[in-house]
């Protein structure tokens, strides 16, 4: 699957510190083998009901040190099963940041304050550049590095590796 | 060459040239522990691999502690897809009730100092105590180290945190933790490495230092590293299990921390960090007379022998507060077996405890002790979210040993210099 660089989707907006248990809970690991079962559970902490109110292509947007906590994947795989198609934050937790581009979900560290939930963003992975329709501003951010990039573009890690093979 | 702190040493050694903070290297993996939770997603991206064959190279253990015994069908069902992988390729598979990953990975000799250590979880930190470079990663990076035995890794910057002096009565290593994260906060440390030192930390047996780094990763760091020792080196001499030649590694004189941080353990005083976060950290004292539902001794954190012994100090010959569930998970059935033959357990359950198989237990809610709403507990364990343990609604502060003891005994928060 090729990399979409050009995204447009509204924003659902978090604040600081949103950690994996809020993202999803490891309460509800048991309830189903195949993860994407627990999309109903997603956000159910602190936001129930998040994963009917995201349309395909919408894009979440977070504070500091997003995703903190929890080495569990499928935090990131979920968020995406939703219908995320890139996570814009102030600041990523390391193992959320990894494994997002690990499963070829983009992940922008950038000023997300001047975005509102429900804001209609674009964003444009190539250009480093997001577009707040909605509030008519633009916040520049530096482009994913290259080597991090290379694994997006290839949709992930398992792709990744078997063309470096 | 450039004076290298620990960390930037052992990543020098794997990649065979001078590697310091902000460079990126590609290099094999020593260890690698997966445990069920994420287990069944490993297996599935390891086979989207064409060649599915398991690299050999790294020392690699599956582990059921987070489902153990089985919550659910599909968390049996996931447990039978392990056995089944496990058995296929030939890993070492720790069943239901061996206990938690990250202490069967140190107590069982799957880590070495200087070596680099990694786990399907966030509290894969623990291996530093051992002078193991230890971080978490995600399934389908598993994977990747199944199928090609390498990872790449960033180079971190290290804050170092020594810590002075000796611990007061009632105060300890988890005191130290807790501290130690109300001082960082909940971000500095990202993507750095904490590099504990000190006269504290160096008189401390392993297992408290266990305790200490585990929770490294609640300031964001990728690793938390103590420099390797005398008590270090016997420990593992002593340990069950295979042997291997290791390097362990020191940080040299002179080389390069983002941030030094200058501790005094004769400060401290028994601590608990209150919900929602691990930062909100305040002194159990100023905590007294919030009444207590339930009290959790265990985890990865704090679930080792000396932690249940420092309960049954308090414990012993008293009875838990009526209205108190105290459970008490093992890190280990090792560790569980060392209990019962010195007497601590059965002192625990005379008392009141209820003890469940050793595992993850309730620590991240996947069973053995889920709370209801407006339910107050006071866990040893290493995370206090919102609904972790249960109930959104359910308050969670963490605490020490003793100040858990203290709480099952008094039925309330409680400074367990008042019970000693």
């Amino acid at each position: 699957m090729a990399l979409k660089t050009l995204l447009q989707g509204k924003a659902h907006k978090f604040g600081d510190d949103i950690t994996t248990d809020y993202i999803i809970a490891g309460k509800h690991r048991s309830k189903a083998e195949n993860v994407l079962d627990l999309r109903p559970y997603v956000f159910n902490e602190i936001r129930p009901g998040f994963a009917g109110s995201v349309a395909q292509g919408d894009i979440l947007v977070a504070g500091h040190n997003f995703g903190m906590g929890s080495s569990r994947e499928h935090a990131a795989t979920l968020i995406r099963a939703c219908g995320i198609e890139a996570v814009l934050a102030k600041s990523f937790a390391r193992i959320f940041y990894r494994n997002a581009i690990n499963i070829g979900l983009p992940v922008i560290e950038c000023d997300t304050d001047i975005i509102s939930d429900g804001d209609l963003l674009t964003v444009d992975l190539r250009q480093g550049m997001v577009r707040n329709l909605t509030g008519g501003r633009e916040i520049s951010f530096t482009p994913i590095p290259a080597s991090l990039r290379s694994i997006l573009e290839a949709g992930g890690l398992v792709n990744y590796l078997k063309q470096i093979k | 060459m450039a004076p290298l702190t620990i960390v930037e040493k052992i990543l020098s050694r794997k990649a065979g040239a001078a590697v310091r903070a902000g460079d990126f290297v590609t290099v094999p993996v020593d260890a690698l522990m997966i445990h069920d939770s994420n287990a069944s997603t490993t297996i599935d991206a390891f086979h989207s691999f064409d060649s599915a064959r398991v690299m050999p190279g790294t020392d690699v253990i599956m582990v059921m502690d987070h489902f153990a015994p089985c919550p659910t069908e599909a968390a049996a069902n996931m447990h039978i897809k392990m056995r089944r992988f496990a058995s296929r390729h030939h890993i070492k598979l720790y069943e239901e009730g061996t206990g938690v990953g990250h202490q069967l990975m140190c107590e069982q000799g799957h880590v070495f100092p200087g070596e680099i250590a990694v786990g399907t979880d966030s509290h894969s930190c623990t291996y530093g105590a051992l002078n193991a470079l230890g971080t978490g990663i995600g399934s389908t990076e598993a994977a990747g180290v199944l199928a090609r035995r390498k990872m790449w890794f960033r180079a971190p910057e290290t804050i170092r945190v020594v810590w002075h002096g000796a611990l007061p009565t009632g105060v300890t290593a988890k005191d130290v933790a807790l501290k130690t994260v109300q001082e960082i906060g909940l971000r500095r440390a990202i993507y750095k490495v904490i590099e504990f030192g000190g006269e504290l930390i160096s008189r401390l047996p392993v297992e408290d230092r266990m305790t200490i780094c585990n929770m490294g990763v609640e300031v964001g760091a990728k690793a938390a590293i103590m420099p390797p020792d005398d008590i270090l080196l016997q420990w593992i001499k002593k340990r069950p299990g295979q042997h291997r030649v290791f390097e362990a590694a020191e940080a040299d004189p002179g080389c390069s921390y983002s941030l030094v941080l200058e501790m005094d353990a004769g400060l401290l005083e028994p601590l608990a960090a209150c919900p929602p976060m691990v930062n909100l950290v305040e002194p159990a004292r100023r905590l007294k007379g919030k009444p207590v539902n339930q009290v959790v001794v265990g985890s990865c954190t704090n679930g080792r022998a000396g932690d249940f012994r420092a309960v049954a100090g308090v414990l012993a010959g008293r009875k838990v507060a009526p209205g108190v569930r105290l459970i008490l998970v093992p890190a280990s059935q090792a560790v569980l077996a060392e209990l019962l033959a010195d007497g601590t357990m059965k002192t625990l359950v005379q008392a009141g405890g209820q003890l469940i198989p050793p595992g993850c237990g309730p620590c991240a809610g996947y069973h053995g002790g889920l709370v209801g709403n407006k339910e107050v507990v006071v866990a040893t364990t290493n995370r206090n979210f919102t609904g972790r343990m249960g109930s959104r609604e359910a308050e969670l502060y963490l605490a020490s040993p003793l100040t858990a003891a203290a709480a099952a005994l008094s039925g309330m928060i409680t400074d367990p210099r008042e019970v000693m």
